[in-house]
């Protein structure tokens, strides 16, 4: 049995405030994607390239795991200015993707290509796993094409400031627009783990994209044309706009947000049990916060919430690394800097400083990755044996907090979340503004517990109270996952008019293991994935990229 | 062919377009789509009782003579029963939510059909200038 000290409570941890600051970590999704390419030797082939002088045509890359193979089939098609938008409703991107499952054939692509392009309005089919796009990020591809082209590298910090070439703005997976089930695929053990065929299929862009960029240079410039330098290359990563579409799937899949939290919980209890650290420990993990810290530096938003966050974390992770030599003497160094962080520190801070701590011990917390997958449908089922009274006892002890609002003020039920006509996407309302208040989604948790409570009046059978108030089903299901998995709710009222969407993404985000996080509303944020991650010819099991490696 | 999520999606919409809770349609869509993994159309099972409920106060009695399967079928199971000789109203996605289903070769639709899709339409809500203006996504 490994040493923990106890979880953070669900109280705790499961406020939006907390869950919004929320930062990247050994357990994210992309590190375990590549950790598993290094350890297992995943082979990739050179990519068959039918892309023409002018940028257009198509590409696919192939990989090969111990057991099956994947491919990337990449579309580049031209789009005019006036049609490159990253908002989901647009209809024309620079390019198109999918993930097939295996190599595909000739009759394979030219299906795909009848149907990848047109996105929403195509169909691929279970052979394909995923669907998504990418748009340039205009004035940065233009500069570096045309620096390649005149033999001349691109200008760094102009890099820096964006991060990426291309920005995906949406990756559709588990069943979407004709794509395999998630369940056709999650006995694989290399797709067991959440988002591994998303991430796969975005860590294949990146090589897309960087091939693209290359080549495009090459047609340009000719002979005097020159390659990326290799650390401007992997300091590249992809770019992803995400909006509200994304936030409700925190709410929709509580048990697997429970196995999310629950594994970091786990790996923070594990960690700050430790209690002697050996020097050259403490020396990988002052390099690894200046890194941290190096990465807030250089995290660019003009939002005026994020502005004055990152401003903060930059300062609070300087008096870290400065409070940093006094804790070599300690026992219990990392509980003693989480206590640290708590007293002195804000939530981003002591989030950043949560993942930070992991960074040095693999054998503790990387196997916890394995335990962030669920089969949700084998808890589905209410059992309705027991008593409406036991149902109340079970609402105040795992929904105190949803007891403690008024839902009569007009401030507590100012949104209401629903699903649009035009796009049918997740959206969010103002209830008092617009109409639509009555075809709300089930996503106002804390309000429907509170009603169920105030309606709990007299004890009876729960399957009879079901079967008189089928209104409150939905909320009673969630009340008894929540009896089993302690993380499965966020514990907050998410139809409050100050309630931000932006701090679900970040969390569903940070598990992704994206960085530079930068709202542009309170509901949508651009991202960067893989940045400074090894390109296929680089992998290595030293899963140390994360913040780069421009300190070492 | 539509998929699992696609099949849930729609059965879960529709149902809740015709009036029945959230609760309710998720119960209902786990139905509809354990009737197709065994073979059957689950689509036009669950229109019976789309059908039958449409424009009617709920929730339905289980006493009335030939009572909605949904509703009795979900009672049943609950109360950790079995089907026995009743007649209802969406017989197929009643077993399938407290009785047995003879197991067949697994048989996806290729779409939904357009009564489940306008069914599932009611759950919508049309862009107005105000959440254009909001631009969520």
């Amino acid at each position: 049995m490994i040493p923990q000290v106890a979880r953070r409570t669900p109280d705790k941890v499961m406020r939006l405030s907390r869950l919004g600051s929320f930062h990247q970590s050994r357990i994210s999704f992309m590190r375990v994607l590549l950790r598993r390419l290094a350890s297992e030797k995943w082979r990739f082939d050179a990519p068959k390239w039918n892309i023409n002088e002018k940028g257009f045509g198509h590409a696919v890359y192939s990989v090969h795991g111990p057991e099956r193979s994947y491919s990337l089939v990449a579309f580049a098609h031209d789009l005019p200015a006036n049609l490159r938008s990253d908002r989901v409703i647009a209809e024309a991107w620079d390019c198109t993707f999918t993930l097939h499952d295996g190599i595909p054939t000739e009759a394979d692509i030219d299906r795909l290509k009848k149907n990848v392009p047109l996105q929403e309005s195509g169909r691929v089919s279970n052979s394909e796993l995923t669907l998504s796009r990418a748009n340039r990020s205009v004035r940065l591809w233009d500069h570096v094409v045309e620096s390649l082209a005149t033999g001349n590298q691109p200008d760094k910090e102009k890099l820096n400031d964006v991060g990426y070439l291309m920005r995906t703005t949406a990756v559709y997976g588990s069943g979407k627009f004709g794509a395999a089930d998630r369940c056709d695929i999650s006995d694989r053990d290399e797709l067991r783990n959440p988002f591994q065929v998303e991430m796969l299929t975005v860590y294949l862009i990146r090589c897309f994209v960087m091939d693209l960029v290359e080549y495009m240079a090459q047609v340009k410039g000719g002979n005097n044309a020159v390659k990326l330098d290799t650390d401007i290359r992997r300091s590249m990563g992809i770019g992803n706009s995400t909006g509200l579409g994304m936030a409700p799937f925190l709410v929709h899949h509580p048990t697997l947000l429970n196995a999310w939290i629950m594994a970091r919980e786990t790996a923070l209890a594990r960690v700050r049990a430790v209690k002697s650290v050996p020097s050259q420990i403490f020396d990988q993990m002052e390099v690894h916060l200046k890194r941290a810290l190096d990465n807030a530096l250089n995290w660019n938003s003009q939002h005026d919430i994020q502005k004055p966050k990152i401003k903060k974390l930059c300062e609070e992770l300087s008096n870290t690394l400065m409070k940093f030599n006094d804790l070599r003497s300690e026992i219990y160094p990392w509980d003693a800097l989480y206590r640290w962080a708590e007293k002195n520190t804000v939530e981003d801070t002591q989030e950043q400083i949560v993942s930070a701590i992991f960074e040095p011990y693999p054998e503790l917390v990387d196997n916890l990755a394995d335990c962030m997958y669920i089969d949700e449908s084998e808890h589905f089922k209410i059992d309705a044996s027991g008593t409406t009274n036991q149902l109340k006892v079970q609402i105040e002890t795992n929904y105190a907090w949803a007891l403690e609002t008024d839902y009569a003020t007009n401030e507590e039920q100012a949104r209401f979340w629903y699903v649009s006509e035009a796009k049918l996407e997740p959206r969010l309302g103002e209830r008092h503004k617009e109409d639509g208040g009555d075809l709300e989604q089930p996503l106002a948790i804390a309000r429907d517990v509170s009603s169920l409570y105030s309606n709990l009046q007299v004890d009876q059978h729960l399957a009879e109270y079901l079967l008189a108030n089928p209104e409150h089903r939905h909320i009673i299901r969630r009340i008894q996952l929540s009896n089993k998995f302690p993380y499965s709710e966020v514990r907050d009222n998410l139809l409050n008019s100050k309630m931000l969407p932006i701090d679900m993404l970040r969390c569903k985000l940070s598990f992704f293991g994206a960085t530079k996080f930068d709202p542009r509303s309170d509901r949508w944020v651009r991202i960067c994935l893989f940045k400074n991650a090894p390109f296929p010819h680089e992998l290595t099991n030293a899963d140390n990229w994360s913040y780069g490696t421009s300190q070492c | 062919m539509l998929t699992r999520s696609e099949v849930f999606a729609f059965a879960k919409k529709a149902t809740r377009g015709a009036g029945f809770t959230w609760g309710m349609a998720e119960e209902a869509a786990t139905a509809t789509l354990a009737l197709y993994i065994a073979g059957y159309d689950g689509f036009s099972e669950l229109t019976l009782i789309l059908v039958n409920a449409d424009g009617k106060n709920q929730p339905f009695s289980i006493t009335d003579t030939i009572p909605c399967g949904l509703t009795l079928g979900t009672y049943l199971a609950d109360s950790g029963k079995k089907a026995g000789t009743e007649k209802v109203i969406g017989h197929y996605i009643f077993q399938a939510l407290c009785g047995t289903l003879d197991k067949n070769k697994p048989n996806f639709p290729d779409d939904a059909p357009q009564i489940i899709k306008d069914f599932a339409y009611r759950t919508y809500v049309p862009d107005s200038e105000e959440s254009r203006l909001h631009g969520a996504g």
